[in-house]
């Protein structure tokens, strides 16, 4: 039986600088994924049939296609039907959609890794960790412009921890606060299975400490 | 109608005085009901092959039915003795071939003509022709199965061609009578003006201008040339209509200015392809030098066309009539240039260039390019024709072909045909309610003649078991008088008409209607072409007789009076306008008149003056002859008056002659330019291949192909009763019975007698036989009864009578299951019977059980009267499969079973309970038992179907299309409403064409309406790629048809009932939604409440733009 699958999101400002999407590229083939891709398939291109085998060249190709104009869109693709990543360059954001096999360090450290592995000015401004299978379709539908609900892990980083009270209110919410890079992850539950009550109660206090609701939404666009 | 008989019966005369005398007459010679093929096995094998033989191209397709055909008469290879079910067989499909081949034979000799992609509209030719040839394809199967001996799927594929070739005239009206189509007029405008210059140039000719050159806009100076003109009003025209798409008001105007710029775009390109021909034989003379007599007639002729349409360019007649004689001018040019003697002309002149080594290839183009012109033209001078209001002179031309259309005449009556189709009328008139009466009555009098084609063998099934009898019966009333032979009764006709418009017994009430209708209009047609013309024109000297006659004189006048009563109708009759009920009122007119006028003929020529009597009614004679014939055709036996009829059928397609009525016969195909021609394969008999293409066979009656077949039958009769062990006239009486109720198919009749268990087959033929046994007994409940010896056994006992009453007390009038307590009261009734103290005790029991009411016959039987049952809740946990209910046994399993038969699948009793389960679910989905349940629950429902498809190794096929079904069930909200179809932007009415959209449902916007397609599609919750791979394969189903397909202004969506996980979802959609993709919006999952619900009759719920 295969491991659990672990869904994580990390959503960037849009750049026309394509360098520094190719190191995005890179930490998600590289680093996320794995196993690494087998193919990929542009998602926004009408015309593409099936996807194609992934080479050395896809990484400079996704990056200068995320570095132009939205909408353009990627689906990495790995011998692992349930995991793949998306990268979709939209108006506002640059978002990563991340599908993984559990892994086996914490999801906080695994976190850490993938975006250590960014140039330390690429890092997201946003990143969650959650449960597929349970999760709020608010957290993938919403993107860096209306943050509603708190994921069991959550990680700030420049204008969205600032807008957040800075790294010292991440501190005083509930849960474990942990320094990445730039930013801070707070994690308040476990992001491979379904909340537990105590869990619930945690994620509704941060969100209130945090002062994100429906009606108040996290923002930084 | 029969008062009026009776009252014709008893007023003075002495023809109806012995009429009035006798209490009982004795009724006349009648035919039976159809006898379907007495014709000899291998005579249908002949003219099977000799149809094949003359089948042109597409011969080459049906090659192994002509092999087979070939070896069964021994002229290929050694025939061999065969066994008796081996002749049988060999006759089943023989005759099945013959059926198939009636239908397909015409239909594909036009069809080959159709598949020419010459003919077309360069831009519209690809399209045209890939229907041409699925249509062909569709016959060519039906003939390949037939030989077979495969009914059914025979039978399928003969209603595909069917439906293939009817779709055509919609297929081509779309195409040429469409923006793109009159766009496609409009760019030959341009290389018609070149070639046009070119050769006149060529020919020294620069400063010839005819008017022909104004008419096709060859004489506006380049700068501003005629077609850009027409295509800068094609453009305005376009968005005007865009815009009434979009805003949903329609304005006449629009439809008016299409009108125009067609009429005006086609009459410019047929000008100037009539003027190109005539220039390029202008050329062609010069370039021919000494042998230019062979383009001079040419040339005149075109010359002559050229003026005859030239007259229209400056006349200051009305639109309408300058339009009209434009397009007949055109019409009249083009169907020069499309004649073979046209052709030959070219020929010659080609062949002499290649002589002289000068071929100039692009003026063979340019003669290629007129041909494809025309038949635009040909198109478009329909449509014009219609257009201008002038629908006398197509309606009379088309009601000339007579009733029996079959594919023969598709070019010009699927034209028509498909001009007054939904497509078109809604194209030229708007919708219904600004449509003309004229026009709408018009299509349904069209339209009979393609449903007629469509439905010939329905209707010879209909005649066979009604009217046959009825027409039989209704002739009592002119026995043994002098003018008898003249006399007819229009009262069967009338019946049958009323019987198809008010009975229930036909399923499709519209066809039956159209068909029966269009039988009678021409039969009404027939006579009226005869007798309604007064008598001093017909018979001078008999009218003078009457005319001087002190008693006579005023009932004479009265008549004439009455005879001109009838012009209106008649005329109405020919132009199409006739309601169903002016056609019925009308032969009851006809049939007043010629009686009456017998009836004065017979009194007012004195007794012994036979040989006057005789020329008297020497045309009545003849017309009741011609109608015979006609009705001969249909496969309607007539008995219109006390003699013989002149005409009968023998079968489909074969028409038995009294050679006294030859005369008849040889004028009949004449005034259709045909004659009888000899069977190459059968000196007995002749045929002639009518205008409407069909093959007819005409046997003199008495020939040896009538005579060998009773005989053959017979004896196969004798032979076959022996073999089951019963009396031969059993046997007799069980098969007419059963070819009464089986439409007088044999082939049927021999398939349901051999589907009998071997040890009940004497049982079920006595049963049969019963004479208790009075209404048609039906094929499932024959097929009950072979279940259940016992009941058998019992019917045998007491009467079939009795089994009938008795079973339709306790089975709930239910033929088609067996409902489990009718054996344990079969036991009852037989103990009731059997212990009954005394015969006076056992006739009064009897007497119940064969006549009681329901409730007396479970009083006796000690049946207590059943509560009424509701339906059980649907159990959850087994998504309302329930093993134990008496459908899943009864109705489901055996449907799996034959299912699985028929398809020569293996499989273990638990397999088949899985189809039979998933066959319930659709029972219970289709009676919306699932209502209630929650979207996930119907969605355990679709993956249970889904799981048991794959557990009883139902083919993926089959699988989709069962759980497409049920998932429209269960979650389409607009499952209840008919589907809405498109193709090209209109909506098309009927059954869907080929390429077309049929969203599943819709939800109305403020300001267009936005069409869902709903997708039960597995893969979208089975991993990334498969969802992926789906994803894609919609969109460009999107792309190339289904958003292309919906009208301007409204938005195409799809509707996943699945919800995969999120990034499956986003993946989708973006591809779904991606640039350059026309759909709209997806949703996945159960639907918001609000919008989609629409039902017919409530207000709409509008969703504000967002």
């Amino acid at each position: 039986m295969s491991a659990p699958v672990l869904a994580a999101e990390l959503r960037f400002r849009p750049a026309a600088d394509a360098a520094r999407w190719r190191a995005v590229v890179a930490a998600v083939a590289g680093v996320a994924l794995g196993t690494g891709p087998t193919d990929v398939t542009t998602l926004s291109d009408v015309a593409e049939v099936e996807p194609r085998p992934w080479t050395a060249a896809e990484p400079d190709r996704i990056a200068l296609g995320l570095a132009g104009d939205p909408p353009t869109s990627y689906l990495i693709l790995t011998a692992d039907d349930g995991v793949h990543a998306l990268l979709a360059r939209d108006a506002e954001q640059v978002k990563v959609s991340l599908r993984v096999r559990a892994p086996a360090e914490p999801p906080v450290g695994w976190l850490r890794r993938v975006v250590e592995a960014l140039e330390p000015d690429a890092v997201p401004e946003m990143a969650m960790l959650f449960d597929p299978d349970s999760a709020d379709d608010r957290l993938t539908e919403e993107g860096l412009s209306g943050l509603t609900v708190v994921p069991p892990v959550l990680y700030l980083s420049g204008p969205a921890l600032t807008v957040a009270g800075g790294e010292a209110r991440l501190r005083e919410a509930p849960g474990e606060a942990v320094p990445i890079a730039d930013g801070v992850a707070l994690a308040l539950g476990d992001p491979l299975a379904p909340a537990t009550g105590a869990e619930s109660a945690r994620l509704d206090a941060a969100a209130e400490h945090l002062g994100i609701s429906p009606e108040l939404p996290l923002s930084t666009a | 109608m029969l008062s009026g008989l009776m009252a014709a019966s008893t007023a003075p005369g002495r023809l109806f005085e012995s009429l009035a005398l006798s209490a009982t007459p004795s009724r006349p010679a009648a035919p039976g009901p159809a006898d379907a093929y007495p014709v000899d096995t291998s005579v249908l094998e002949e003219l099977a092959l000799e149809e094949i033989e003359d089948l042109g191209p597409v011969r080459e397709q049906v090659w192994l039915a002509e092999v087979m055909l070939r070896q069964d008469l021994g002229l290929e290879g050694v025939r061999r003795p065969r066994t008796p079910a081996e002749e049988q067989a060999v006759r089943r499909r023989a005759v099945l071939l013959f059926t198939v081949l009636g239908v397909a034979a015409p239909a594909l000799k036009s069809l080959t003509q159709l598949a020419d992609p010459a003919q077309y509209l360069a831009g519209t030719a690809t399209h045209i022709v890939g229907h041409v040839d699925r249509a062909i394809d569709a016959y060519v199967e039906a003939v390949n199965v037939a030989i077979e001996g495969d009914a059914d799927p025979a039978l399928k594929a003969l209603d595909l061609g069917d439906q293939r070739a009817a779709d055509l005239p919609s297929v081509v009206l779309a195409r040429y009578i469409s923006p793109g189509g009159i766009n496609e007029l409009i760019v030959r405008l341009d290389p018609l003006r070149r070639a046009v210059a070119g050769m006149r140039a060529q020919s020294g000719r620069t400063t010839v201008k005819r008017l022909a050159d104004r008419l096709a806009g060859f004489d506006q100076p380049e700068t501003d040339p005629y077609d850009r003109r027409l295509m800068f009003r094609l453009n305005q025209v376009q968005a005007a209509w865009a815009a009434e798409k979009a805003t949903k008001i329609r304005l006449r105007s629009t439809s008016q200015q299409m009108r125009s710029l067609l009429v005006d775009a086609q009459v410019a390109v047929a000008a100037g392809s009539v003027l190109a021909a005539y220039e390029q034989l202008v050329l062609w003379e010069k370039q021919l030098d000494e042998d230019a007599d062979i383009a001079t007639p040419a040339r005149e002729r075109l010359d002559q066309h050229l003026k005859e349409i030239e007259k229209y360019a400056t006349t200051t007649l009305p639109e309408a009539e300058r339009r009209k004689g434009l397009l007949d001018g055109t019409a009249a040019a083009f169907a020069y240039l499309a004649s073979s003697e046209y052709a030959d002309v070219v020929d010659r002149i080609i062949s002499e260039f290649e002589l002289e080594a000068f071929l100039d290839q692009a003026l063979t183009l340019l003669v290629i390019t007129g041909a494809a012109a025309i038949t635009a033209g040909m198109a478009a001078s329909v449509a014009g024709a219609v257009l201008a209001g002038m629908l006398e002179g197509v309606a009379i031309g088309t009601a000339a072909t007579g009733f029996v259309v079959w594919a023969g005449s598709l070019v010009v009556e699927t034209l028509v045909f498909g001009l007054v189709s939904e497509l078109g009328s809604e194209f030229f008139y708007g919708p219904p309610a600004v449509r003309a009466s004229a026009t709408q009555d018009f299509a349904v009098t069209m339209l009979t003649f393609i449903v007629l084609k469509a439905s010939a063998r329905g209707w010879g099934a209909f005649v066979e078991r009604f009217a046959a009898k009825r027409l039989a019966d209704s002739a009592l009333f002119v026995q043994g008088g002098r003018v008898a032979a003249g006399m007819v009764t229009m009262h069967a006709f009338t019946e049958a008409h009323a019987y198809v418009e008010h009975g229930a017994a036909m399923s499709s009430g519209k066809r039956w209607n159209s068909i029966v209708q269009n039988v009678l209009m021409t039969v009404g047609l027939e006579l009226g072409m005869y007798i309604g013309r007064p008598l001093t024109v017909r018979l001078a000297a008999v009218a003078q007789k009457l005319e001087r006659h002190p008693a006579l004189r005023d009932p004479y006048l009265a008549l004439e009076r009455d005879r001109e009563a009838l012009q209106p109708m008649l005329d109405r009759m020919r132009s199409g306008e006739a309601s169903a009920q002016e056609l019925a009122a009308t032969l009851e007119h006809l049939q007043r008149v010629v009686n009456e006028e017998l009836r004065l003929i017979d009194a007012v020529i004195e007794p012994g003056a036979q040989a006057e009597l005789n020329a008297a009614i020497a045309g009545h004679r003849t017309m009741v002859a011609r109608v015979q014939l006609q009705l001969a055709h249909a496969g309607v036996p007539t008995a219109l008056n006390a003699e013989p009829p002149a005409f009968r059928p023998l079968g489909r397609r074969i028409v038995a002659y009294d050679p006294a009525a030859k005369e008849t016969l040889d004028a009949f195909l004449a005034e259709r330019d045909r004659t009888l021609k000899r069977s190459k394969r059968n000196p007995d008999i002749d045929y002639a291949d009518l205008p409407t293409g069909e093959r007819y066979y005409y046997v003199e009656q008495g020939a040896p192909a009538e005579k060998v077949a009773r005989a053959e039958r017979l004896a196969a009769l004798a032979q076959e009763a022996e073999r089951i062990g019963v009396e031969e006239q059993t046997l007799l009486t069980a098969r007419e019975k059963l070819l009464d109720f089986l439409q007088g198919r044999e082939q049927a009749v021999d398939e349901l007698l051999a589907s009998f268990r071997a040890e009940n087959l004497a049982n079920m033929v006595e049963l049969i036989a019963d004479p208790g046994w009075k209404k048609p007994p039906k094929k499932a409940f024959l097929k009950l009864l072979d279940d259940h010896p016992d009941a058998v056994f019992f019917g045998r006992a007491y009467g079939m009578d009795t089994l009938l009453n008795v079973f339709k007390a306790l089975n709930f009038r239910n033929y088609e299951v067996w409902n489990r307590p009718t054996d344990a009261g079969l036991q009852r009734a037989t103990g009731a019977i059997e212990a009954a103290p005394t015969p006076e005790a056992r006739a009064a029991v009897l007497t119940t059980l064969r006549t009681g009411t329901e409730a007396q016959v479970k009083a006796l039987l000690g049946v207590a009267k059943k509560k009424f049952i509701r339906a059980p809740q649907l159990n959850r946990k087994e998504v309302g499969i329930d093993r134990s209910r008496v459908d899943w046994k009864e109705v489901h399993l055996k449907k799996a079973t034959r299912y699985a038969t028929e398809h020569g699948e293996v499989l273990t009793p638990e397999q088949l309970g899985m189809r039979a389960d998933i066959l319930q679910i659709q029972a219970n989905a289709e009676y919306r038992r699932y209502g209630k349940w929650s979207w996930n629950d119907r969605l355990k429902v679709l993956d249970k179907v889904e799981q048991l498809g794959k557990d009883s190794l139902l083919d993926r096929g089959p699988l989709n299309s069962r759980r497409g079904s049920i998932s429209e069930w269960l979650f389409n909200p607009q499952r209840h409403l008919p589907k809405r179809v498109f193709l090209d932007r209109i909506e098309v009415p009927g059954r869907a064409p080929e390429g077309s959209t049929i969203p599943d449902f819709f939800v109305k916007h403020a300001d267009h309406v936005e069409w869902f397609n709903q997708k039960s599609d597995i893969r979208v919750v089975q991993g990334m790629r498969d969802a992926v791979a789906a994803a894609r394969e919609y969109l460009q189903i999107a792309i190339e048809r289904e958003a292309r397909n919906i009208p301007v202004g409204d938005t195409y969506s799809l509707h996943f009932v699945r919800t995969p996980e999120a990034s499956v979802r986003e993946a989708m959609t973006r591809i779904l939604l991606g640039p350059g993709s026309p759909i709209k919006r997806v949703i996945f999952g159960e639907l918001p409440p609000s919008p989609v619900v629409v039902l017919p009759d409530q207000p709409v719920v509008v969703i504000p733009p967002k």
